[in-house]
């Protein structure tokens, strides 16, 4: 294992502690070591919050951050472009749209007599939305030859589907409007430790997943004509990485809303400390730092010590904006980092 | 060893012919040179023969098994093309470069073996890149990154390989070293090296063979020198207004000189008033006006009518006005 790698995992460790002790109420680091431990603490409030929030929020950083990051990177590499993201694509677009639908379409839905439950329905409504636009994307991409054309037909759905979300929210009520505003800040404390069950299995195949794109990624920063050359199955390798990056960032989209900034910074921070374009290194390197960054955001948010917390997309962005501006800055131009 | 075969083939993009019936054989151990205009196909046939771009018609064969029925990675192990395809600034090093190039070698991880490792820097050393191992791709020069592409096709380790101009944009002592490098590579390892370029006068001296693509006229091979002799590569190089010379490489222009000169003196004077004389439109003839040139300390002095000087630019000058 390399340094970097190790001091990661060090901040990494320390970081998920960090998010389970701050909070509006701060719990010392001995308790949740005794509540982990199963012995007993001064204040049994403190079980409660560190099992129903504190932990499971954590791990939704954890799989969320680590999620956001990989995809980043792939898209990235895919691309051959800086700036693509789970932006990029219409993934989260698609997501938007789904649960727009579902918000929205309440009265209609109940045409049909369908009712839905809040939180799980959305996430689903979002999971469909990002897959189906994904489709959409994925049938153009067998008609254009090169990734920047899928790029930009990725980048048409997300103005066309946002458009369709300004429509829905034109016609419906106030309440309505707000929660699916809500949902828009992004939020890892709206995941309970049910959803985090449906949240774990597809991060997990999307861990799994990403360990068979090592070698297709690096051949894919030649550029399309050599890794045909070299004998990768190019379609095989193609929806590998589409679908492997949908299902991260659809998920993670669908659970904690669309956030912003970590999937694009996550990846040129990576190869800036790491100096490499090895997807061997910057794939478990990304893991951790997409995680470390988001719940660092997520700490930030829930602002220790006041019981207000803010929208976690204007932390990421706030802190991600400047950041990129700086990584280009520092870089002089940020396409030679691939 | 190996030998490409192609057949019958048509290529372009889907409705757009570009070439048709083309029936050429590679032979192994050879390098040859494609010449041809801008537009012609030379970028389009490579790629459809490293199987990059699906043919119209026809087959390609390496020894006798058409290289669509070939396993991929088989393909890969023994057909490896640079094209013109470019890469960009990269973070990557020269060595990771050339390390790919052992892609279909390598397991599921891309892990090196002791002989990737082996292949690889005996690639980097046959390039003479081994000074620039680690040197970022975003921070060499285009006759290094050049070489380092070289050196990766050789860690493919294929018996044939492509090559798609690989002297644009290098200076003439690049050209020089790359055709060099593959004629090297040629000899030592008897692979088949096939490129298209636009290096009439380095073709003319380090290939085999070379093929001549003309529009809608079938590809002609031969021996450079009975291609010139026969006076083929002037057709495929045709121009209303200039005549390519195949044996200088050097282009001539056909108008009629407005003036005639007649020049007389030691060799290497006249070479140059010569190329300037015509580098301006006028003609060499007996019956023109008499330029003298000679020598003097080493000085070039020329001497029209009563005038006399040292410089070509004023002798031109004076042309000028008279």
């Amino acid at each position: 294992m390399n340094r970097p790698l190790v001091i990661l995992i060090a901040i990494f460790v320390i970081t998920f502690l960090l998010d389970v002790m701050f909070g509006s109420v701060l719990i010392p680091l001995e308790a949740i070591w005794n509540i982990l431990m199963g012995h007993a603490v001064e204040h049994p409030a403190w079980e409660r919050i560190v099992f129903n929030y504190r932990l499971p929020r954590a791990v939704a950083g954890v799989l969320a951050g680590s999620a956001l990051g990989l995809s980043g990177l792939y898209m990235q590499t895919f691309f051959r472009n800086p700036l693509a993201g789970p932006y990029v694509l219409g993934i989260s677009a698609g997501a938007s749209l789904g649960v727009a639908l579902v918000v929205f379409g309440e009265s209609l839905w109940l045409l049909f007599g369908l009712q839905f439950t809040s939180g799980f329905s959305m996430a689903v409504g979002a999971i469909i939305g990002s897959f189906l636009v994904f489709a959409v994307v994925l049938f153009f991409s067998a008609k254009v030859r090169d990734n920047t054309s899928l790029l930009i037909i990725g980048l048409m759905f997300s103005s066309a589907t946002s458009a369709i979300v300004s429509i829905l929210q034109f016609f419906s009520n106030p309440e309505d409007v707000q929660s699916y505003l809500i949902w828009t800040f992004g939020d890892l404390g709206s995941v309970t430790v049910n959803e985090l069950q449906i949240l774990f299995p597809p991060i997990v195949i999307g861990w799994l997943g990403s360990v068979f794109l090592i070698k297709p990624l690096n051949i894919f920063l030649l550029g399309n004509q050599y890794a045909k050359n070299a004998g990768l199955n190019m379609t095989l390798a193609k929806y590998g990485v589409i679908s492997i990056t949908a299902l991260l960032s659809g998920t993670v989209t669908a659970y904690c809303g669309p956030i912003a900034f970590v999937g694009l910074a996550t990846p040129h921070i990576a190869r800036m400390i790491l100096d490499t374009s090895d997807h061997r290194l910057l794939i478990p390197f990304v893991g951790f730092l997409g995680a470390i960054i988001l719940m660092f955001c997520d700490i930030i948010s829930r602002m220790p010590g006041f019981s207000h917390s803010l929208p976690l997309n204007a932390i990421t962005s706030i802190l991600g904006g400047p950041l990129v501006i700086w990584l280009i800055v520092k870089r002089g131009n940020i396409s030679n980092s691939f | 060893m190996t030998t490409l075969k192609i057949i019958g083939l048509n290529i372009g993009y889907g409705t757009k012919e570009i070439a048709r019936e083309i029936d050429l054989t590679l032979a192994g151990g050879q390098l040859v040179c494609l010449l041809g205009q801008n537009g012609v196909g030379k970028s389009t046939l490579l790629r459809t023969l490293s199987n990059l771009q699906e043919p119209l018609a026809g087959e390609i064969k390496l020894d006798d098994k058409d290289i669509k029925r070939l396993d991929r990675r088989e393909l890969a192990t023994r057909l490896g093309i640079i094209t013109t395809e470019k890469i960009g600034m990269s973070n990557m090093t020269v060595r990771e470069l050339v390390a790919l190039g052992r892609y279909p070698y390598t397991n599921w991880i891309g892990k090196e073996s002791v002989e990737d490792t082996e292949k690889i820097e005996e690639a980097i050393s046959r390039c003479k890149i081994n000074y620039i191992e680690n040197a970022r791709l975003s921070a060499i020069s285009d006759g290094q990154f050049q070489k380092a592409m070289v050196a990766r096709v050789l860690a493919q380790d294929t018996e044939i390989i492509l090559m798609d101009e690989p002297t644009a944009h290098l200076d003439v002592v690049n050209r020089v070293e790359m055709f060099q490098l593959l004629e090297t590579i040629k000899e030592e390892t008897g692979k088949s090296i096939l490129i298209s370029t636009h290096e009439l006068d380095l073709s003319m001296q380090f290939a085999d063979e070379l093929w001549l693509m003309n529009f809608n006229q079938p590809i002609i091979t031969g021996a450079p020198e009975d291609l010139g002799l026969k006076g083929e590569i002037e057709k495929v190089f045709f121009h209303e207004e200039f005549v390519l010379d195949s044996r200088t490489g050097q282009v001539r222009m056909k108008h009629t000189p407005s003036r005639y000169f007649h020049l007389t003196g030691e060799d290497k004077c006249v070479s140059w008033v010569q190329k300037a004389l015509e580098r301006k439109g006028y003609g060499l003839r007996s019956d023109g006006m008499t330029i003298e040139v000679e020598l003097k300390e080493n000085v070039l002095v020329w001497k029209l009518q009563s005038k006399e000087g040292t410089s070509i630019h004023r002798l031109l000058e004076i042309i000028r006005d008279l």
